[in-house]
């Protein structure tokens, strides 16, 4: 169930995310010198992202976190570059003893609901040790029937309810966020929403003594690539740096951007050959979604509107979607 | 003189207790007995970098509690006479001032009620005078379209419109959300509405575990139900019950809070309402009767036991109930709680031994217990047949005092004795590496997260299946 096995190529909604993040730390890096930071993430036996990363950035001080021991093993295999640091570590035990000495960016890349409880409270405590300007990045699984499944023998509400205790249970009454959570949030459809406002709850609970610094949403994203998950990126700010930090980053204008705590942008990205997409290219950005439907003369799904509303979504992410084919070596 | 040395969420809750002063105040008679007596009822709070705003239509501020403490600093002991009738929760006539000032240095109370209609302001330059002592109170047109009271703080602190502004807004807002549904849960049961922010206050009923009514009712059978009692002495209505408000905790539950990583006790213990007020919210103290006698102290594996009890004085005279003078806390040596006490731990000893009895079985447990349902246990003090209830016995003249009074004790399911006379159930435990429990479970389930007690279980009897071919 968790994705880790899936490769990325299998999961294209993750991909589409993985891109925006990258392009979301080009734009951070008109403000601040990104390849200045530590990179900490959970990189899997491939270590894909800190090959973008490295890549991109110049990033040179990276630490892996792997709890499994065989993961680890592969990963010194795979080592795509020797400035990584792989540690074989619950990022629990790393959390407890994370110390923040450089600017730091990290990506908590969660994917089990039955640990949000706790993977809440280590989100909080990288903040609560966070600097101005550092960024983390929280994927979590947002998956409402993960949760709790839907029981088709007892009236919806009676599962919305249901899923409600569960998250009560699971986060405690310190954690749950009693005004903005409610039961008709707790659908397949809210529940990522809800997962979000957990996050947001939690990030200004962690910075409730901090008068002049706060956690800045940028950027959140659901997806669907077999679970449904969430995944909120965000910096920390001094009040005073925000505006500066707009003007010159201009994320606040950026389509991507979710600078205050929107509903998240859902990525959902329709299956197009790759002659398709190279003929809808051919019409952006100039071209509006609703027109580029029009030209292509056909539908990508049988229902219309529901064709519309991919295309919309390809458009908005087009750019930070990948090309996967085959090679032969 | 006023210290401003409380909590701010303290300061709002203080402000809402007034309301329900109020109600209390005004709640028709007739309305008492009702289902929803506070059903017309609403306090609006607000809160913004502009300022703070309370509204209510719960009946406004009588002018003579206004004019000799209400804005006095300091309540002048005659001054009690007039609220004597009422089972009010003030006494100190600071609970509003002490509000104001620790939100800001700027205010305006307005209210009306049947007979007046009043406002006072509290400006910066009276809070900076020292001779100054009594706010002057301004008698003004009626204009609030019902009687209650509207209370607006202005020119805040810095730190309380921090507080006030984005993202610290949202945070208290949530936390203000959560604690009032917990605390004011019984009030908001009866109909009373508060609403922070523009949204209203969800309703947390304190609900209980019961199987059916109808397995409940029958004589000998075994069912998951609540233990009740009521009683009624000196014009005081006792009505308690206890029983479990969730599935009880399995092991890996309890190491979690003794390692400290998770807490989930705090919704489990006795909470003690006289006249609709929490005045104690989910002990597990002594003061309840927990390691007390014979009821063991309070420990993770009694998270699932709750219990409320509550007191309620006929007609209007409060002062029998088992209360501090400050009416905030229960009395502790009154004799009417040290007697009723004795049945709050009765109750909670019903379910300690359950979990006792069952701990080695709960795989079981669970099992046996998955049909029942949470609901009000008020309700069972109606359902539950006159035969199914028992009288209590009267050995001291203090006991004698108390009439009207019985209780219901459940017959709870007991642990299987296996039909094979001698053969005794064990518990089978152990520890794996967790990515090993996962890939048992994806083999077995085709879930890696299953449960590894389930998982653990499953394994054991595929091995006894082949073990007896
Ligand atoms: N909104 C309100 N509605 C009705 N009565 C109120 C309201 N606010 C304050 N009062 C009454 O004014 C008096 C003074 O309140 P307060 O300053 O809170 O003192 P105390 O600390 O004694 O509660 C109390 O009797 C209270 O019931
Ligand atoms: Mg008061």
């Amino acid at each position: 169930m968790s994705g880790a096995t899936i490769p990325y190529h299998l999961r294209q909604n993750k991909a589409v995310d993985r891109y925006a993040f990258m392009e979301l730390l080009s734009k951070v890096d008109r403000f601040c010198d990104v390849s200045k930071y530590q990179y900490v993430g959970f990189g899997g036996h491939s270590l894909e992202d800190f090959k973008y990363i490295h890549n991109r950035f110049g990033i040179s001080s990276m630490t892996s976190i792997e709890r499994d021991e065989e993961v680890y093993k592969r990963q010194q295999f795979n080592l795509p570059h020797n400035c990584i640091n792989c540690l074989l570590q619950d990022s629990n035990d790393f959390v407890r003893d994370f110390i923040r000495e450089e600017r730091t960016i990290i990506w908590l890349d969660y994917t089990k609901p039955a640990q949000l409880g706790s993977q809440i409270a280590q989100f909080q405590s990288i903040i609560d040790r966070f600097s101005s300007l550092d960024i983390i990045k929280i994927t979590l699984n947002a998956h409402a029937s993960s949760y709790v499944e839907a029981n088709k023998t007892v009236q919806p509400n009676d599962t919305w309810n249901a899923r409600i205790k569960d998250l009560e249970k699971k986060l405690g009454n310190e954690l749950f966020p009693f005004a903005d959570i409610s039961p008709d949030m707790m659908t397949a459809r809210g529940f990522p929403n809800a997962i979000h406002l957990i996050v947001k709850y939690a990030a200004n609970l962690a910075m409730r003594g901090d008068l002049d610094i706060y956690f800045q949403p940028l950027t959140s994203f659901s997806y669907n690539d077999g679970q449904e998950m969430l995944t909120v990126t965000g910096i920390l700010l001094e009040k005073t740096q925000s505006e500066s930090f707009f003007n010159k980053t201009g994320i606040d204008q950026w389509e991507l951007g979710n600078v205050d705590w929107k509903e998240p942008t859902r990525i959902d990205m329709p299956d197009l050959t790759i002659k398709e997409r190279m003929h809808i290219d051919t019409f952006l950005p100039n071209f509006s979604a609703d027109l580029v439907h029009e030209k292509l003369g056909f539908l990508i799904n049988q229902k219309e509107s529901i064709s519309l509303e991919m295309l919309k979504t390809y458009v908005l992410f087009y750019r930070q979607s990948p090309y996967f084919s085959r090679i032969f070596v | 003189m006023l210290t401003r040395d409380i909590d701010l969420k303290d300061a709002i809750l203080d402000l809402l207790d007034n309301c329900v002063d109020g109600i209390q105040r005004n709640a028709p008679e007739s309305s008492i007995e009702s289902d929803k007596p506070y059903k017309n009822f609403r306090a609006e709070i607000s809160f913004s970098k502009e300022g703070f705003i309370i509204k209510d239509n719960c009946g406004g501020i009588p002018i003579e509690v206004a004019q000799k403490y209400a804005f006095k600093m300091g309540r002048p002991e005659a001054a009690n006479k007039n609220d004597a009738e009422y089972y009010t929760i003030g006494t100190y006539g600071i609970g509003m001032k002490r509000a104001i000032f620790k939100m800001g240095c700027s205010s305006q109370v307005s209210s009306q009620t049947a007979s007046d209609s009043f406002k006072v302001t509290i400006s910066p330059e009276w809070l900076s005078s020292d001779s100054e002592w009594d706010l002057p109170l301004e008698e003004t047109d009626r204009w609030l379209p019902e009687n209650g009271t509207v209370i607006e703080v202005t020119h805040l602190r810095d730190e309380i419109a921090i507080a006030f502004s984005p993202p610290q807004q949202s945070v208290l807002h949530n936390s203000l959300v959560g604690e009032i549904s917990h605390n004011y849960s019984y009030i908001i049961n009866k109909g009373f509405t508060v609403i922070v922010n523009g949204s209203e206050v969800p309703l947390l009923p304190l609900n209980l575990l019961a199987d059916g009514i109808e397995q409940i009712k029958q004589n000998n059978a075994a069912a998951i139900a609540p233990f009740l009692y009521e009683a009624e002495k000196d014009g005081v209505e006792i009505k308690l019950a206890v029983g479990f408000y969730k599935d009880i905790p399995d092991g890996e539950e309890i190491d979690d809070e003794m390692k400290g990583v998770k807490n989930s006790s705090e919704t489990s213990g006795w909470t003690v309402i006289c006249n609709d007020r929490v005045v104690l919210y989910c002990d597990k103290s002594r003061l309840t009767g927990w390691g007390e006698l014979t009821v063991p102290g309070h420990h993770p594996q009694f998270n699932a036991i709750s219990g409320v009890i509550h007191f309620r004085s006929k007609g209007k005279d409060a002062s029998k109930l088992p209360i501090t003078t400050t009416k905030r806390g229960i009395d502790a040596s009154s004799n009417l709680y040290l007697y009723v006490k004795e049945f709050m731990r009765e109750g909670t000893k019903v379910f300690t031994s359950y979990t006792y009895k069952w701990k080695k079985n709960l795989e079981e447990e669970k099992t046996r217990t998955k049909q029942a349902r949470l609901a009000d246990p008020i309700q069972f003090f109606e359902t539950i047949p006159k035969e199914r209830w028992t009288q209590v016995n009267k050995r001291t003249s203090e006991s004698r005092s108390f009439y009207k009074e019985r209780k219901f004790t459940p017959t709870l399911p007991t642990p299987e004795l296996s039909a094979e006379v001698g053969e005794r159930k064990r518990k089978v435990s152990f520890s794996r590496p967790e990515k090993e429990i996962e890939m048992v479970a994806e083999y077995l389930f085709e879930d890696s997260e299953c449960e590894p007690s389930r998982v653990g279980e499953a394994c054991f009897e595929q091995v006894l299946k082949s073990a007896k071919k």
